[in-house]
């Protein structure tokens, strides 16, 4: 069905994706009955996370075993099916060029598309992104960890009205999964980042359940291009284990990670790095490993004790991702680390 | 005005590592912990996760390649609630670049300023590339033009004595460096983004590829070459 604003012609102005942004926006709450998000805690505008809240309601009832459907990408990957969308591979989390090192975004699928100008996709994406914030480093705890899988979809050049269609779509899987419309609401954000060399606009949709943050939908326009008319994107992510929280209740980490999160944390992290090939070293990419590998050594555990959760994660990540490494050689690279930054004595 | 003569500060004209090399080896020959860790602070930008995680990565590979030891480098894009022991962990704090209004009101408003004197006054080293540079100094309005919301506090660090300081500086900035001047009566040190100073106590040398231009408060400009030393 093509709606009013399918069809944008190249002189369409600001003011024109801001009326209709606007509009779209509008009808969409309205249908969805859906509010906006307030609190009192002070943010920076950088477009930082939104703190996090001491509790949440939903952590009161920490007895829901946890949600099988999304032990594996599957039942995302049909749900998206089912909507149109095809599901794409993610990438590793090794980032050849781009801007960053590492993946730090679903949206990354769409580098070779954005940075290198190659062919637009025609078809609505999704992808179950393993991605590595490493500026989180030093936050792990309740609702943050380095890494995380970034469930999200995108589409290349789409109409205002395109993008919350998809909106809507991840409303209708939230619902599936369990979640209820009513505790969902939503701030917005006007931004002009910038990638690399690219610097373009952004209408932010920030989702909120609960007064926790799960996700944003960011309608990208303006996205310079040297040999053809400048992109638009439609990019929706959440990050799942939030949702998986949110389901489980209680803890936003298992009976065993809550021991010590960042323990546990940076071994998740360490075998999908290694599991992804990487190697050590003192600076690029090896660097993070390393400085895991440093900060994991800081604490009391010992070396070979980390080994079982090393070998966890990594088939945790094998469910997720395709590790080039395999999974004795990739604990090899990380345990000879471990043992290379210990202060144990053999 | 800062008299502390445990102060090390870096301040960096605001060009990219090849332009700030000699001040960044400098910086990185003078972190004398074990450790060597380094708190990297990049809140003057405009920036969301994706941004933030290439900065992560520039820092890094910028700084790294000067050390032949590994150096452990932090990131904070949020200063709210942090303490004077939080800080305390580390050996040096480098404040990287972007809007200076929006760097400084974040460091009031998190009362980090405070945290971030005590850090000095012990001994801790600070490095500044451009907006970073600007808020040492006595008053951050030689960037006028960057208050772009109404940002209230302008008052900086004053870690240079009685100067402000202006980075990317280039001859056609001079009429508005002494329309500064007649303003707010501070003398002016001005950057280009090849130089740099270092301040130990209240002994500046310079440190670059450019020599450092200072205004006095006559607006008169003098040239300091690079190697040369003086005090505050």
């Amino acid at each position: 069905m093509q709606n009013k604003f399918e069809i944008m012609p190249n002189n369409f102005e600001e003011k024109d994706f801001s009326l209709a942004y606007h509009a779209e926006l509008e009808r969409f709450m309205k249908t969805n009955k859906l509010e906006f998000y307030s609190s009192d805690k002070r943010e920076i505008e950088n477009g930082d996370s939104t703190p996090l809240m001491e509790k949440y309601t939903f952590q009161a009832n920490p007895e829901n075993p946890e949600s099988m459907e999304l032990e594996t990408p599957e039942f995302l990957n049909s749900f998206f099916e089912s909507k149109g969308y095809g599901v794409t591979k993610p990438k590793s989390i090794i980032n050849k060029g781009g801007t960053t090192l590492f993946v730090s975004a679903g949206v990354q699928v769409l580098d070779d598309m954005v940075f290198n100008e190659k062919k637009i996709s025609e078809k609505k994406l999704f992808v179950a992104q393993p991605v590595f914030r490493t500026q989180y480093m030093d936050q792990v705890g309740e609702g943050f960890s380095t890494t995380f899988i970034n469930i999200a979809s995108e589409i290349a050049n789409p109409s205002v009205a395109n993008h919350f269609d998809a909106i809507n779509d991840w409303v209708c899987l939230l619902e599936k999964l369990g979640l209820k419309k009513e505790k969902i609401t939503l701030k917005t954000r006007e931004k002009e980042p910038q990638w690399g060399d690219k610097k373009f606009k952004d209408f932010i949709l920030m989702i909120y359940y609960d007064g926790l943050e799960i996700g944003d939908a960011n309608y990208i326009y303006d996205i310079p291009q040297k040999t053809r008319d400048s992109l638009k994107i439609s990019d929706i992510g959440f990050g799942l284990e939030r949702i998986k929280w949110i389901l489980k209740g209680g803890s936003y980490f298992n009976e065993k990670e809550a021991e010590d999160p960042r323990v546990f944390d940076y071994c998740k992290t360490m075998a999908l790095l290694t599991g992804s090939g990487l190697r050590p070293s003192n600076k690029e990419h090896g660097y993070r490993l390393r400085q895991l590998s440093k900060r994991l050594m800081d604490s009391d555990k010992k070396f070979d004790e980390l080994i079982p959760a090393l070998r966890y994660y990594y088939n945790y990540w094998k469910k997720w991702t395709y590790l080039t490494m395999p999974e004795s050689g990739a604990i090899e690279v990380a345990n000879t680390e471990n043992k290379r930054n210990s202060k144990q004595v053999d | 005005m800062d008299n502390n003569k445990n102060k090390k500060i870096f301040i960096s004209g605001g060009g990219g590592e090849k332009d700030s090399y000699p001040l960044d080896k400098e910086f990185i020959q003078g972190i004398e912990g074990d450790r060597k860790s380094i708190l990297y602070i990049p809140i003057a930008m405009n920036a969301d996760p994706i941004k933030y995680e290439a900065c992560y990565d520039w820092i890094i590979n910028s700084l790294a390649a000067l050390s032949g030891e590994f150096l452990d480098i932090a990131m904070w894009t949020n200063l709210n609630d942090k303490t004077e022991e939080d800080l305390n962990k580390f050996d040096a704090v480098y404040i990287g670049g972007g809007n200076t209004f929006k760097l400084l009101q974040h460091i009031y408003e998190s009362n980090f300023f405070s945290i971030l004197r005590k850090f000095i006054n012990k001994g801790g080293i600070i490095y500044g590339g451009s907006a970073g540079a600007i808020i040492m100094g006595k008053n951050i309005n030689t960037v006028s033009e960057e208050n772009d919301r109404n940002y209230i506090y302008n008052e900086g660090l004053s870690m240079v004595g009685d100067y402000s300081i202006i980075c990317h500086y280039q001859e056609n900035l001079d009429e508005k460096i002494v329309k500064y001047i007649a303003t707010y009566n501070n003398p002016v040190i001005a950057l280009s983004e090849r130089s740099g100073i270092r301040i130990v106590g209240d002994s500046v040398k310079v440190v670059g590829y450019d020599p450092i231009i200072v205004f006095n408060l006559n607006k008169e400009k003098s040239v300091i070459e690079c190697g040369v030393e003086f005090s505050l």
